[in-house]
């Protein structure tokens, strides 16, 4: 028997270069029906580049939806080490073509500037990759 | 009687990069999972641990959802401290399993394996040992109803006090920031099942 249900997808990318543009591709489970809302949220390794509890945007994220039709926008992706969590979706409610593209890109803003490199050329040490998760919150007939 | 009930599940973490399964039964007079919640008591903890949910073998959390998500503090209303379903999970004495993976992700950070500028993360990477079916290095409890019962590993351990890790057990985060962590640490499971 098949019935409708929420399910949370999780999508990882990880950040290894603070100067190039992270490409996102991959295709989405055909079970996925719609999108209901989506969320951004820093996983794991800024807090080995700051000592700073939150900062509002280190990154921007582009999504497109259903082979590159339809474009959800930009996302502003912020970093909070506090463990306090939120329930709270960006609203979506896009339908989703069965196994179709979720693509975009992601654009790092943490040691884009001379803090990365200096002025003598050499590149700061403090670099640490990091990974950041889409989350969909997502109906299935799975 | 009240219509609702919160059925909740204990884990013992021992030691860095430990997974820990679950499986349980859902009270039998309960019809609908409405929410679920995390609490772990060290927060040192929260970061990049992930927690995989699935009800009847079907799956509502992906094992790599990250564990952070789902905890919540004084800053929310207490009837705010749970992720809700929008649409309730219909139980009927069901399965719960539950897989929590501590230090998950952090092993991911220093994988050479992805483009130069990074990309993303295959599933079957992120979820290399697909610990819903089997897999080495797994702690697992079963039992017919899991109601503030603490699970534990083989090894003893309710013997309470900590010790601290470096880091560098086995699946355990980029050694070369070893992050300290005490250990063990208790994670508690609460469902919020309705009728």
């Amino acid at each position: 028997m098949s019935s409708t249900r929420v399910i949370h997808h999780p999508v990882q990318l990880i950040v290894r270069q603070p100067l190039t543009p992270v490409n996102i591709y991959t295709v989405l489970p055909g079970h996925i029906r719609r999108v209901v809302g989506v969320k951004v949220v820093h996983s794991v390794g800024v807090h080995l580049m700051s000592t700073d509890m939150y900062l509002p945007a280190i990154g921007y994220l582009s999504l497109e939806f259903n082979n590159r039709n339809y474009h959800m926008g930009h996302i502003d992706v912020p970093f909070d080490n506090r463990a306090e969590a939120s329930d709270a979706y960006l609203d979506t409610q896009i339908d989703i073509i069965p196994d179709s593209l979720l693509s975009g890109h992601y654009e790092n803003n943490v040691f884009t500037g001379t803090d990365y490199q200096r002025a003598d050329g050499t590149i700061t040490d403090k670099w640490s990759n990091y990974i950041v998760t889409i989350y969909l919150k997502a109906l299935s007939d799975d | 009687m009240r219509g609702f009930r919160y059925q909740q599940v204990n884990l013992r973490i021992s030691r860095s990069g430990q997974r820990v399964y679950f499986n349980a039964e859902s009270h039998k007079d309960y019809t609908m999972l409405k929410g679920i919640a995390l609490s772990i008591g060290y927060d040192g903890a929260l970061f990049g641990s992930t927690f995989g949910f699935r009800v009847d073998e079907k799956k509502i959390l992906d094992e790599s959802h990250e564990a952070h998500l789902l905890v919540f503090g004084n800053d929310v209303p207490p009837n705010e401290r749970m992720m809700f379903f929008e649409t309730p999970v219909p139980l009927q004495a069901s399965k719960l399993e539950g897989i929590y993976t501590d230090s998950a992700l952090q092993a991911l950070l220093g994988n050479t394996s992805y483009s130069p500028g990074g990309g993303v993360i295959p599933p079957a990477a992120v979820n290399v040992k697909k610990t819903f079916v089997s897999g080495k290095d797994i702690v697992s409890y079963s039992h017919v109803i899991a109601d503030a019962i603490l699970i534990s590993d083989n090894a003893g351990v309710f013997t309470g006090g900590g010790g601290l890790s470096s880091g560098v057990a086995a699946g355990s985060p980029d050694p070369a920031n070893p992050a300290p962590v005490y250990y063990p640490y208790d994670v508690r499971i609460t469902m919020y099942l309705s009728k």
